[in-house]
């Protein structure tokens, strides 16, 4: 245990799916970067989500948001090399689209409008609306249930095992002189002279830049400067249905086969806080759904249901900025840092080094709350 | 059924049959519910048959007859073949005969037992390769374990238990070619002083000393010092090979029983966050209950070796006294009743747990028994080896639930009961620290595998939604 | 054993196989301590052959096909009169 503060270049918080992803990205700047991350009970999304690699079907009133999806998802396949390459471990992952499964007419035509409506604001949209017999063509292993209608198809959607991808980001990271530490942020202290002092589990840490990722820890360890940063708690609850033999080559949202073969069900969004507790009606009505949709999930075994929290912005879309009066600190949150990783490594390291955001981020500052940066 | 009671008891066995019987004592409405098709649980399975009494030695076979009589006229309600995979407080989820049902109580009292310590070897998901208690279950089934009654048998481990086996076996006139020792003779030695506590419990020396002497009568070969065990044989068990002193060795084998010994089922408890204690002596992990069983969920109890492993007669005695203190809990009877009524178990409990700490040391589980090869497979649902494990401490996992997720050891059906106490031996052992530092496998419910429609259809869901 | 067996039985199919078994006793001590088949499940993932292990519900070795059920784990089924039991065989790619 160090007494002394030692000093640091730039220092991220968070060992999530964001904080590798961005710390990658800033590994040959020139720049010497450590990563902190500490065991915490609750704020773990990075480990309980599906690894859908999801752009369809969603931001219509957030074009610039839809469209950073769409950017993330193409510059995908080249990163998921190169960290497989960089850490010699496999990433399982498919980039085949996915879709939307629909129960019912008003249901189809519903989802219909809205893709209408995004391929206006987009301009150009690469999915579309397909009938049961085209969905049937698509996954022929899966009997649908009798409700099913079609579903929405987007071919620029894909998943990966999102485990192995951080894994793989962590390995990669020690191999391109990143420094990781094992610890618990306490509290950040901006410093007189500039530069600011991380009170930690293992003692006092110091340095010049501060990159704030540390998921719904942001609320706390921003609290210096912003006393309620507008980011809350999006729980979710999911049930896991045991192996079975794969059967869905293309993802469904709702309702999804892992690389494993196991099934993830789960798709509700609650604001309960820090409640990770999981409500087993909750969960039941979940399941249902998914009964519906593919009626012989129904006789398979149930193996576990867990909760995870998302890190959900108040308006939904992600916040890239800095903290008013503080341009030495940078604070990333999204609620999908899956998707987003690509762009978090690829495009965002020159933002982080006091530089200019990518236009398409150039609304994603706080200044949208109204907090002058 | 949806019904609610004053108490349920989970488990049919000493404990949990007791527990029924001093709850229905006391006054209480009562449902007892089992997994299996009778009670008597482990110890005392299959005892209404003439098949599993003859598995027992006098006294014992009367002891569970007598205590399966007093639970079928207690008037306990009892519910055989019930699986429990969920559990809140006051409110259990189970499969009754294949159809999902809650039941509803005021008190609950769990007594799922105990389990063998499951140990890793090289070659251990080969069929012929079994625990000795699952041998022990074969035995009393009137099955045999081999077609060929004169197929060569290895034992191996160390344990009291693993000599109730050697006795069995030989009593069906089985051929045990070896008896491999992998008892840490240190930790024994350790044990030497308490011996004069066990005389406390002459009955329980008495059978031990039995069961000793048998082994000897039967010219068991016993190899002591050995290491490293592993089962090799082409998709079907051939040979057991060993390391002795720095020299391997190999017997032909049909069928390898390895038994190390005992511990706590704490499945249940855990996926309800209850504190749990490591025993550094007997390395598990045991629940934090008062001394009558009661946990820190109010209306939550928790009987016999589930607690901490005394063996049956103590479990009995801990079923009792948490019967009683579950009728306590309700109000229908006194304090001073309750203490009244547990004022004998009570006391006998004191002095076998004074003889037992003597088999605590005595059968030790040896601390380098995890020390296996890396391509030993660990997790058998995922087939997760051991130098996975290590590999992903080596990229800094420090805690088991980490190396769960990266690797996936304990991801699979079973849920971390066959590779938990091993993944956190191997977690601790890479990372130079004591299992207490790296945690334990944290269980989510359900427990048991469950159908998604069963589960769904209990649990009356709210209004649909949708993604 | 010493005393002669006094209990009933049940006959089971295993893999077509007639077993007279003790009645009341599980299809995996059935299996395994009657016909001594070698394994009786192809494991789903390195599709090795495992056979019952713990025979008390916590290993998960057991599963077989009983009466056209897949994955049963089978050492909590007790045996009934004409049950039939198989292995239980490598998932394929069906249709579901
Ligand atoms: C059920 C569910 C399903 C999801 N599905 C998808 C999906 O399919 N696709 C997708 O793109 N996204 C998905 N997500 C969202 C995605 O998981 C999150 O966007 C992402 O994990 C957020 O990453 P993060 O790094 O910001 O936060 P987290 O993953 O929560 O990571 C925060 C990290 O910071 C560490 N930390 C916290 N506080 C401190 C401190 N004081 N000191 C040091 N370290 C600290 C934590 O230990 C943790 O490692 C899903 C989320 C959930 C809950
Ligand atoms: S034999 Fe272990 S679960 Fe059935």
């Amino acid at each position: 245990m160090s007494t002394t503060a030692r000093e640091h270049d730039i220092i991220i918080v968070g060992g999530g799916i964001s904080g590798v992803a961005l710390a990658y990205g800033l590994a040959d700047r020139g720049r010497q970067i450590t990563l902190l991350d500490g065991p915490t009970a609750t704020d773990k999304a990075s480990r309980t989500n599906v690894g859908l690699i999801w752009c369809q079907s969603k931001f219509a009133h957030l074009p610039d948001y839809a469209s950073l999806a769409f950017l993330s998802a193409r510059l995908f396949p080249e990163l998921s090399r190169e960290l497989s390459e960089v850490s010699g471990l496999e990433i399982p992952v498919n980039y085949r689209g996915g879709l939307i499964p629909c129960l019912g007419e008003e249901e189809y035509s519903s989802r219909a409008d809205y893709i209408d409506r995004l391929r206006q604001v987009l301009e150009e949209y690469p999915g579309e609306m397909i009938s049961r017999s085209q969905l049937e063509r698509k996954l022929p292993a899966i009997t649908f249930g009798p409700e099913v209608t079609g579903a929405a198809w987007c071919e620029a959607d894909g998943i990966i095992d999102p485990l192995a991808l951080l894994r793989a980001y962590k390995v990669a990271l020690t191999r391109v002189g990143v420094t990781t530490l094992k610890t618990l942020v306490h509290q950040v202290e901006p410093l007189a002279g500039g530069g600011y002092r991380l009170h930690t589990a293992t003692g006092p840490l110091e340095c010049q830049q501060l990159v704030l990722a540390a998921g719904l820890a942001n609320r706390r360890l921003a609290n210096f400067a912003i006393p309620d940063l507008p980011v809350h708690a999006d729980k979710g609850q999911v049930l896991l249905v045991e192996r079975l033999p794969q059967v869905m080559p293309i993802p469904m949202l709702g309702v999804t086969q892992t690389f494993g073969g196991t099934v993830i069900i789960g798709f509700r969004h609650e604001y309960v806080g820090h409640d990770t507790q999981v409500v087993p009606s909750a969960v039941a009505s979940e399941g249902q759904w998914a009964i519906r949709v593919w009626p012989a999930l129904g006789k398979r075994r149930l193996i576990r249901t867990w909760s995870g929290l998302r890190v959900m912005p108040k308006d939904s879309q992600a916040i890239y900025s800095r903290l008013p009066g503080h341009p030495g600190v940078t604070l990333v949150n999204t609620h999908s840092a899956v998707t987003l990783a690509a762009f978090h490594t690829r495009l965002l390291a020159d933002y982080l080094l006091g530089g200019e955001l990518p236009e398409l981020a150039r609304k994603m500052t706080l200044n949208r709350f109204g907090f002058a940066s | 059924m949806n019904r609610r009671t004053d108490l349920l008891v989970i488990g049919a066995g000493p404990a949990g049959l007791a527990a029924a019987v001093s709850a229905r004592d006391c006054g209480l409405e009562v449902t007892l519910i089992d997994e299996q098709a009778a009670p008597g649980g482990q110890l005392f399975r299959n005892i209404e048959s003439p098949l599993g009494q003859q598995a027992l030695q006098a006294r014992e076979r009367a002891q569970g007859m007598e205590l399966v009589r007093a639970f079928r006229a207690s008037g306990a309600a009892y519910c055989p073949k019930t699986t429990i995979w969920g559990l809140e407080p006051g409110r259990v989820s189970c499969t009754l005969e294949g159809v999902p049902a809650t039941l509803e109580a005021s008190a609950i009292i769990v007594a799922p037992g105990a389990m063998e310590r499951p140990v890793p070897f090289p070659g251990w998901t080969l069929p012929g390769v079994m625990g000795a208690g699952g041998a022990d279950i074969l035995l009393r089934s009137g099955g045999t374990l081999d077609k060929d009654p004169a197929a060569p048998v290895v034992l191996a481990g160390n344990g009291p238990l693993l000599l109730l086996l050697a006795g069995h076996l030989l009593q069906a006139g089985v051929k045990i070619v070896a008896w491999l020792d992998t008892g840490c003779w240190s930790q024994r030695l350790r044990a030497l002083p308490l011996m004069p506590a066990a005389a406390l419990d002459p009955a329980y020396l008495n059978k031990g000393v039995k069961m000793a002497l048998q082994v000897l009568k039967g010219k068991i070969p016993l190899i002591r010092g050995v290491s490293d065990i592993r089962a090799l044989g082409e998709g079907q068990l051939e040979q057991v090979s060993y390391r002795k002193r720095g020299k391997r060795y190999l017997l032909g084998a049909a069928t390898l029983l390895r038994h190390e010994g005992i511990i706590p089922r704490t499945h249940i408890l855990n996926s309800l966050r209850i504190e749990h204690h490591w025993d550094r002596v007997q390395r598990y992990w045991y629940p934090l209950l008062d001394q009558d069983g009661a946990t820190s969920i109010a209306g939550l109890f928790l009987a016999g070796d589930a607690g901490y492993v005394h063996g049956g007669d103590a479990s009995q005695l801990k079923g009792s006294m948490s019967g009683v203190a579950a009728a306590r809990y309700l109000g229908v009877i006194s304090k001073e009743e309750a203490a009244d009524r547990s004022a004998a178990p009570r006391k006998q409990l004191q002095t076998m747990r004074i003889s037992r700490g003597y088999l605590r040391h005595l059968f030790a589980p040896h601390p380098q028994l995890f020390k296996v090869p890396d391509e030993t497979m660990v997790c058998r649902c995922e087939c997760v080896t051991a130098g996975e494990i290590r590999k992903a401490v080596a990229e800094g996992c420090t805690e088991v639930n980490e190396v769960k997720l990266f690797s996936r050891c304990g991801m699979g059906p079973c849920q971390g009961r066959m590779c938990g106490p091993a993944l956190a031996e191997i977690t601790a052992a890479a990372c130079s620290t004591g299992v207490e530092s790296v945690g334990s496998l944290r269980i989510r419910q359900p427990f048991r595998p469950v159908s998604l429609e069963n589960y769904c259809d209990l649990h009356h869901p709210l209004p649909d939604q949708q993604p | 054993m010493s005393t002669p067996l006094t209990t009933t039985t049940v006959r089971i199919l295993f893999e077509g196989q007639e077993l007279e078994v003790p009645a009341g006793i599980s299809v995996a001590a059935a299996v395994a301590g009657y016909a001594h088949p070698g394994h009786t499940c192809k494991h789903p993932v390195d599709g090795s052959g495992r056979a019952p292990f713990c025979f008390m519900g916590v290993c998960f070795e057991c599963l077989m096909e009983i009466n056209g059920l897949p994955d049963v784990q089978s050492c909590l089924v007790t045996v009934e009169e004409g049950m039939q039991v198989r292995r239980q065989p490598l998932p394929e790619s069906i249709k579901l």
